[in-house]
């Protein structure tokens, strides 16, 4: 009786790995299939109230560069530098991805470059702070991610300021990333 | 007895059964419910240029202007009731801008009978900025004033104590790009003995 039942669990094994294989394999056509599709980012940036003059959008919207101003000794608010908006309900965060020149003394001419990430009331939703010790610059931790809703859009609102007798014309370039899930 | 150890037996199977199920479904559906990520980038690139907008002495009170001419600080230590002026916000350009003064920290401004801080020049007028009456602010942000093309303002300073302390009233002047909210902060620091 207990041999019995042994070798029916041991079928019944068999048979639930032999499902599973087969599963495997009818998830990696549909996969193929669906690569085939080009379809829109569903996150995508969007012009904000001040990136006229600053803002060159890349292809598709999924790329942005901002040409950002900096006074010695001042600190230079783009309240909308650019904006990120969304066809469908996701979540987003900030993360860091390089930032150039670093160890070197033209990272001195800096102290400091905050992107916020700012919703429809107003209310700061992620940060990421850019600031220098020297001649490094401090990178930043990502933020966590929050929700953005279909049709929602949040800003990305910057702050740069160069360091008092900063050299006219020294630059940073950074980079930060819109991570999607 | 022998029943009851029988029907025990069926549960156990059962068990086995969901178990096996359940295993089978999660494998599935794993590769299913898989989530979507992606990244978009956002490259920035900042170059320091010279500031439009520079800070000057005043001919009333003691004012140093800190280098680049981006920040200063202001002392008023006489038993004069008014300073005009103590400082000049001169537009180097000829784009126009708006600009206010907002105070932003403060020390021992309780013994501040009267202080008030305005803008003039000959052709806006004048405009009240900060207002600190009987040691509390009645007016902490001022209203946003023009500054035209290669324009200079004039800042002047109306003030009263109750005594000899010192107190100090730390303010921005922000310079707002017109219809834009693209705006510069400058520390200027006020000090009344």
């Amino acid at each position: 009786m207990t041999h019995r039942r042994h070798l029916d669990l041991l079928v019944l094994l068999l048979i639930s790995v032999f499902v599973v294989s087969a599963s495997a394999a009818v998830y990696y056509t549909m996969n193929a299939q669906s690569t085939a599709t080009v379809s829109a980012a569903p996150v995508y940036f969007i012009a904000g109230g001040d990136s006229s003059g600053i803002l060159d959008p890349g292809t598709d919207n999924t790329y942005a560069r901002l040409s950002l101003n900096a006074y010695p000794n001042v600190t230079l608010t783009y309240d909308q530098a650019v904006n990120i908006t969304a066809t469908a309900t996701k979540q987003i965060r900030l993360s860091h991805v390089s930032v150039t020149p670093n160890n070197n003394a033209s990272v001195s001419n800096f102290i400091s470059v905050v992107f916020r990430l700012i919703n429809a009331g107003d209310t700061e939703v992620g940060r990421l702070m850019y600031n220098t010790t020297g001649n490094i610059w401090n990178t930043p931790s990502p933020t966590g991610y929050i929700m953005i809703n279909s049709g929602e859009e949040l800003a990305v609102k910057v702050e740069i300021k160069a360091a008092a007798g900063a050299s006219i014309g020294a630059s940073t370039t950074i980079v930060i990333a819109v991570d999607v899930k | 007895m022998k029943k009851e150890t029988l029907k025990f037996r069926k549960i156990r199977r059962s068990i086995w059964l969901v178990s096996l199920v359940f295993i089978l479904f999660c494998s599935v559906s794993q590769g299913v419910v898989g989530t979507e990520k992606y990244s978009i980038l956002s490259l920035g690139h900042g170059i320091v240029g010279s500031p439009p907008v520079l800070l000057e002495n005043g001919t009333a009170g003691t004012s140093i202007i800190y280098m680049n001419s981006t920040s200063a600080r202001v002392n008023t230590n006489a038993s004069i009731p008014t300073y005009d002026y103590v400082l000049r916000i001169v537009n180097h350009v000829s784009d126009v801008w708006k600009i206010r003064l907002k105070a932003y920290a403060q020390n021992n401004i309780e013994r501040l009978t009267n202080c008030t801080i305005n803008f003039h020049n000959s052709t806006n007028g004048t405009s009240q900025q900060i207002s600190i009456l009987n040691g509390s602010y009645t007016l902490q942000t001022g209203i946003w004033y023009d500054l035209k093309s290669l324009d200079t303002v004039y800042v002047s300073m109306i003030r009263q104590a109750s005594d000899s302390q010192v107190s100090e009233v730390f303010i921005y002047l922000e310079i707002l790009t017109p219809n834009r909210t693209t705006y510069a902060q400058y520390v200027l620091t006020f000090e009344i003995t």
